[in-house]
């Protein structure tokens, strides 16, 4: 038997690597990313030397473009202009007929209930159109950084629901892009203020952006972020201050209807109004032919309603993290549309404390992104830091009449995983449907349906005699997993629900390969390489296992048959057969996990072994 | 393969008492979370991931559920092999039973006015009160073995969660 190399303990057997990783923060009206170089996270520039790209894409019959060029060709070209898609991403047609938006664009109406814009490059998906401004972003990193990503950290609103997050997991997946991690908005704001640093406090984090409104309540302990609450409004923002000003310009000037071009032109203009109101106290106002002066007064009385709302918001993520006002050591103000002097104000009002406001409000939560960017990555193995989030909508059941049973509640800690059992309600029933739905409503239509599906082959039983044991599994980026079994006869569905809104997974496969265009064997290529990737980890991982914890917590035998693993996980990655080698790896993981379970479980043990004395303390 | 099958009180190496040391909870929950967070994997091979998410939410929902006295109480129970049923307030005594009418009667009226600000707070203080005085019954019970006195003052409290729940939702 020839010797076993074993590398010193708390090594790992390859050689440290700095690893590229970006922050990206897609946002309504502007996008950015970021990314950590000499220690410091900064927002990447263009190289016309502008940092923020404008969330818009134009598609034309051949060609489509991403950012400024897409913004300046828009009033021309209304139809064929996708701005503030963030709005969209996972609603469904009828989404929209609830809300009041003006809307320029032609939407498509398919069977499925999902958005489509009708424009002369085909019909696009509010995930596609993310997925451009995703590449977009990636593209002008990797220039910058000098190579490929090995991975991003893309930022949401705290309070977007399942399937906007699955929607923006899908526009990355599109885009090319390894996620290491959804992160919140407001947490990542909080990370690029170094408020982790500080010992401990709670911190309420304003962010109004273009599109989005969210109130976030952290408590920071000894470098942990603890996410105590969240809520907002995920339509409202610093646009509807503009439809206010355009309502407000249409009505003096009695402008009934609008072509949408004419639309766009009133929208633009009423944001350079209520940019201009931030440091001039009144502005004069020109549109088609009508003029007339607008001030820093009038625009606070058109917005205040909206501000109020906002801050109703406040009111209850406070009452749910159960603090008051007086207990907030921080208030950090993000988004651009916290420049706005009226909402400066009317939040130092309410929390009867001065704001932050000192790193840029657009870019703050880009580099907080690529500051947990870079530790996720791996680049700082000895980062305290660590973020625990909350979900911000409670997941829950359809059952008997129309009613929906709670199975999380909002503002549980993720992961988390909890189950529930139900009955059958009729004799003899072999099937039942299982329909999955976020919202705090009591009623199954005042809910978000996320998926529906069926267990069959349920064994004839008495009514109320079947026990169905309905699981959710809700992992580190708030994405649902849902599994249903019948405990006595052991039937299951073990369906990874995609939400309605989402893409499955071939939808997406399809749409990368054409609309990336890729070449079916740099497709393939691609894949052998990922799966190669997968592969060399699981290798690395157990040979650094064993030569940490061998001695500890295996017997010979045990020893021998990892080590065994190894070997022929060795032997897989020099072939060229991405089947085979996957096919290893989903044995060797199986066969392993009893000792990366062990490992896992000493490492709790460790964590705990140095408290002992406060054991003696406490008693 | 989980050996997270020890209780709760175990695995934040805690006595399983009702009256434990909260700061020292979060503080064994984050020194755990440092260990076995998603975040510590997202690089490393997908098995790691996997049982960072399994063993994270075990002790997601192990913390929730010792950091709620009410939870914790009902845990408490559970430990002893006493099965908790909630349907059992037809036991409740009339003296209770006239509160609760009247508690929900007043909230009734509540929702109904202007400016019930103040009003809420003090229904709110009552029924606070009220809940300190079954956990505090509580916990002399489960000390005296008394798992039917227990069981019946949990029942009562879980009752006035839900009306404390009720008069929280009127403030929206």
């Amino acid at each position: 038997m020839a010797l076993l190399q074993i590398s010193e303990p708390g090594q790992s057997p390859k050689p440290h690597q700095r690893k590229r990783a970006a922050g990206i923060d897609l946002g309504t009206t502007n996008s950015l990313v970021a990314a950590v170089r000499s220690a410091t996270a900064e927002t990447l520039p263009d190289h016309a030397g502008k940092h923020l790209l404008p969330s818009v894409v134009a598609y034309f019959k051949d060609r489509h473009v991403v950012g400024e060029e897409a913004k300046q060709q828009a009033s021309e070209n209304p139809h064929n202009t996708l701005i503030s898609i963030k709005r969209f991403m996972g609603r469904s047609k009828s989404d929209l007929e609830k809300s009041q938006f003006m809307l320029p664009y032609q939407i498509v109406d398919k069977k499925d209930g999902l958005i489509r814009f009708h424009t002369d490059g085909g019909d696009i998906s509010p995930v596609e159109a993310s997925a451009e401004i995703l590449h977009a972003l990636s593209t002008r990193a990797e220039e910058t950084l000098g190579g490929e990503l090995d991975g991003v950290v893309i930022t949401v609103p705290a309070y977007f629901d399942e399937s906007q997050r699955q929607a923006t997991k899908d526009a990355a997946m599109l885009a090319g892009l390894n996620v290491l991690r959804l992160l919140s908005e407001p947490t990542a704001a909080a990370v690029a203020y170094g408020l982790d640093k500080q010992d401990q406090g709670v911190i309420a984090i304003f962010d109004l952006g273009g599109g989005t409104f969210d109130i976030s309540i952290l408590r920071l302990s000894k470098g942990v972020f603890e996410v105590l609450s969240t809520g907002g409004d995920s339509a409202l923002g610093g646009d509807d201050f503009d439809q206010a000003i355009a309502g407000w310009i249409q009505m003096q000037a009695g402008l009934r209807t609008l072509n949408s071009s004419q639309q766009r032109r009133l929208l633009t203009l009423s944001c350079q109004l209520k940019e201009q109101l931030t440091t001039s106290e009144k502005v004069s106002v020109d549109f088609m032919a009508w003029s007339a002066e607008l001030t820093r007064e009038q625009l606070n009385d058109l917005i205040d309603p909206l501000i109020e709302k906002a801050l109703r918001a406040c009111k209850r993520a406070l009452r749910d993290a159960g603090i008051e006002t007086s207990d907030i050591n921080n208030v950090v103000m993000v988004g651009g549309s916290t420049r706005v002097p009226r909402v400066r104000e009317k939040v130092k009002e309410f929390f009867g404390k001065e704001p932050l406001t000192s790193v840029d409000p657009e870019k703050v939560v880009a580099i907080g992104a690529a500051i947990q960017a870079d530790i996720l990555v791996g680049n700082k193995p000895d980062s305290e830091m660590l973020l625990l989030d909350v979900i911000p909508l409670s997941l829950g059941l359809e059952t008997m009449g129309g009613l929906v049973e709670k199975i999380i509640l909002r503002n549980t800690t993720i992961p988390v995983a909890k189950a529930q059992d139900f009955t059958t309600g009729k004799d003899g029933q072999t099937a039942m449907t299982i329909h999955v739905l976020q919202g705090e409503r009591e009623l199954v239509d005042d809910c978000r349906s996320l998926a529906k599906f069926t267990l069959r082959g349920i064994p004839p039983m008495v009514a109320g005699a079947a026990k169905i044991r309905v699981s959710f599994q809700v992992d580190a980026d708030g994405l649902l997993h849902v599994s249903a079994r019948e405990i006595n006869s052991g039937v299951e569905a073990r369906v990874d629900v995609k939400p309605s809104y989402g893409l499955s997974e071939s939808e997406i496969t399809t749409m990368l390969k054409d609309s990336f265009a890729h070449a079916q064997e740099d497709f393939m290529a691609r894949e052998l390489r990922e799966q190669k990737v997968d592969a060399q980890r699981l290798h690395d991982a157990l040979e650094s296992a064993l030569a940490e914890d061998a001695k500890t917590l295996l017997s010979d035998e045990e020893y021998a048959k990892v080590h065994c693993m190894i070997e022929s996980l060795a032997k897989v990655i020099a072939s060229d057969s991405a089947k085979a080698i996957s096919a290893e790896v989903k044995i060797v993981s199986t066969d392993s996990e009893f000792f990366a379970a062990r490992r896992m479980n000493a490492s709790i043990k460790k964590a705990l072994a140095g408290k002992k004395l406060d054991d003696v303390s406490h008693a | 393969m989980f050996d997270l099958t020890r209780n709760y009180f175990e695995l934040f190496s805690l006595e399983p008492v009702f009256e434990i040391d909260t700061a020292l909870l979060s503080q064994r929950y984050r020194d755990i979370q440092h260990q076995v967070h998603p975040d510590r994997f997202a690089g490393k091979n997908d098995q790691d991931q996997r049982l960072a998410l399994q063993f994270t939410s075990y002790v997601n929902e192990a913390f929730q559920c010792l950091k709620q006295p009410l939870e914790r109480a009902k845990y408490l129970l559970t430990l002893k092999g006493v099965e908790i049923n909630l349907d059992t307030q037809s036991h409740f005594d009339s003296a209770f039973l006239m509160t609760q009418i009247e508690w929900r009667e007043e909230m009734e009226n509540l929702s109904k006015q202007k400016k019930p600000e103040a009003a809420i707070r003090q229904l709110q203080a009552q029924v606070n009160r009220k809940i300190n005085e079954l956990s505090a019954a509580f916990v002399s019970a489960y000390q005296q073995g008394n798992d039917k006195q227990a069981m019946d003052a949990v029942v009562k409290w879980q009752f006035l969660a839900r009306l404390q729940h009720d008069i929280d939702a009127l403030e929206d």
